[in-house]
């Protein structure tokens, strides 16, 4: 069963992190899934730029990334001045309260546009909550796990988005999409995904629910 | 006012030039590149003029680099490459690159450590400035004295690579370089002493080179240090190193009292003996041979006769030991993309919430990917360490 998750309003922009745009890339679906929400959707320049360092790293999701802005899935947008001040105070400070350029800037075009932050990342997200209560935050598996992108994919292409993401993305997976999350890829496959608690990977299906060992502080 | 107007300008520019100075860019290109007049970016570098948000956004990017790198608080900044400048060929790209990767680990490691409160040992033996006269009669007393000191009394060094990094507190990496560079050797008051050694080369190779990085650190220590295999040793700082090593490793008492053992009731001295004895002093066949001719325990010239007549194979030495062959570890611990110290302290770091993908990324200079997979193998308790109770004492 999918935990109730939350579905952005249709005119609400999503603005999606590296970390999101790597795991969609990973899923092989990553058009596919965008599509599914009829929201808008950008990446802020200075995300951008992070992805492409990761081509000298020998990663496609660059192109990845291009050939979804060529196809108008998604537009690259900048911090105008007032971004710039929430951006500013996000990276510049003690090591505990700021974030590097991608996430911070992430952040800081949400917040100041009021759109939605889709980001990956735990530290980002608990900064969030303390520092802007209002922002509204997705993850990646929020996303597989929407209506409108279980009803665009489908069972069989939704399962194998989420194993690929998993598998060749690492993705992270929030503790309350964990049993959902291996009842779509099954038992057997969740063995090959890293990425899921070990706990979880490599025990057996039991009566017992080994999630119940994870603490609150998982993603 | 913006936060940034609240950094002096002084230090803003500063770690800038140091961003620019670890990309390898000169400030004529890097001006130009970031559309700005040279006597600007001179300016900010010298602290006379303040950088303007959107100018940093350009540089960083430049160099490779970000914003929160270059002015989060406990970030490293030390660039050790100017260091080296009297030493590198700005054409041997294989030592640049050796030193700009012990520069990179080290600035890494310092500040994981920082940010998780790693107190490091800092257990340095005094140093031994050369004074007049024979340096390798200076070696071999001060080997014998830091010996002494570090409790190994007249025993072989079976891992020097932990004894450097635990004992003495000397940070040790083991990494692939390409070329000839078999050890490099820098000391910064923030890093303290590093030692890069080439995970190319065989186990007994490299223990040869960090014992005479280990010389470098003994004698000269503000001077950084780059070991090539085809170096010529003519200068007083490098035979002293050399003359380190040996005495180090193999100690002359140590060194006649084995050979005693282990040739007692021979008629010759044989390929056997050569491999029992590189075998338990943990150096290579050559090593042993050579040290075993200085000391006039055997005929000079007899490792040239054993090189002309068929060598001393490695299917005769496993033949000789066996399962007292060693596994070289440190390969395998190279082909990761960090060292596993620096992934230990990463995901403690990242698990803690200290630090960001991101920011750990840039740190390592790993793919989000690469880093996920560290993070990963590193979870063999569960969800992180979820449920267990606290079994520190």
């Amino acid at each position: 069963m999918v935990p109730p998750i939350f579905s952005p309003k249709p005119d609400t922009t999503l603005t999606l992190d590296s970390s999101v745009v790597i795991n969609l890339d990973a899923s092989g679906q990553g058009r596919a899934v965008l599509s599914a929400f009829k929201n808008p959707i950008v990446v802020v320049d200075v995300v951008e730029t992070e992805i492409g360092r990761g081509n000298r790293q020998r990663r496609q999701d660059k192109a990845a990334l291009d050939a979804l802005v060529a196809a108008g899935t998604i537009a690259i947008t900048s911090l105008d001045e007032d971004a710039i001040q929430i951006f500013e105070s996000l990276v510049i400070g003690p090591a505990l309260t700021t974030l590097d350029d991608g996430e911070a800037a992430t952040i800081a075009y949400a917040v100041h546009t009021g759109s939605v932050a889709v980001i990956d990342e735990r530290k980002a997200t608990t900064l969030v909550r303390s520092r802007f209560p209002q922002l509204v935050t997705m993850s990646t598996v929020d996303m597989f796990a929407s209506d409108s992108v279980r009803s665009h994919l489908g069972y069989d292409l939704l399962k194998e988005a989420v194993f690929m993401a998993l598998v060749h993305g690492r993705m992270q997976v929030p503790k309350i999409y964990l049993n959902w999350v291996i009842e779509l890829i099954g038992q057997e496959r969740a063995i090959q995904c890293l990425s899921l608690p070990s706990c979880l990977r490599l025990t057996a299906p039991s009566d017992q629910n080994p999630i119940q060992h994870l603490n609150d502080s998982g993603l | 006012m913006n936060i940034i107007d609240t950094i002096p300008s002084s230090l803003v520019g500063e770690r800038l030039r140091l961003a620019r100075e670890n990309a390898g860019i000169n400030q004529a290109k890097a001006a130009k590149a970031a559309g700005l007049a040279r006597t600007t970016l001179v300016a900010i570098e010298q602290g006379k003029r303040r950088a303007r948000l959107p100018e940093l956004q350009t540089l960083v990017r430049l160099y490779d680099s970000s914003i929160n790198s270059v002015l989060r608080e406990e970030a490293i900044h030390v660039d050790l490459v100017p260091r080296f400048r009297k030493l590198l060929d700005t054409s041997d790209s294989a030592a640049n690159s050796a030193v700009t990767v012990i520069s990179n680990l080290a600035k890494a490691e310092v500040e994981l450590e920082n940010i998780l409160g790693i107190k490091r040992v800092r257990n340095y033996p005094t140093e031994r400035p050369l004074l007049p006269g024979d340096v390798r009669v200076q070696a071999e007393q001060d080997a014998a004295e830091v010996r002494t000191r570090l409790g190994l009394g007249n025993g072989p060094v079976k891992d020097i690579i932990t004894l450097l990094e635990m004992e003495v507190g000397i940070r040790v990496y083991i990494r692939r370089v390409d070329g000839n560079i078999s050890g490099v050797f820098a000391y910064d008051e923030k890093l303290g002493p590093c030692i890069l050694l080439n995970a190319n080369h065989p186990r007994e190779r490299r223990t040869q080179s960090a014992a005479h990085e280990f010389g470098h650190f003994m004698a000269t220590r503000s001077e950084p240090e780059i070991l090539e295999t085809n170096e010529r040793f003519n200068s007083r700082e490098e035979r002293y190193a050399i003359a380190f090593a040996k005495a180090f490793l193999t100690p002359a008492r140590a060194v006649m009292q084995q050979f005693q053992e282990v040739t007692a009731g021979s008629e010759k001295f044989s390929r056997r003996h050569i491999i029992i004895l590189a075998h338990f002093f943990g150096v290579s066949r050559e090593a042993i041979v050579k040290r075993l001719e200085e000391l006039a325990l055997i005929k000079s010239g007899t490792w040239d006769w054993f090189e002309t007549n068929g060598g001393i194979t490695d299917v005769q030495a496993r033949q000789v030991l066996g399962d007292l062959s060693l596994v070289d570890v440190g390969k395998a611990d190279a082909d990761r993309p960090t060292t596993l110290r620096l992934n230990l302290l990463a995901s403690e770091a990242h698990t803690r919430g200290l630090l960001s993908e991101g920011q750990l990324c840039r740190l390592l200079g790993l793919d989000r990917v690469e880093l996920r997979e560290i993070i990963g193998s590193l979870d063999v308790e569960g969800g992180g360490t979820n449920g267990a109770p606290n079994l520190f004492a």
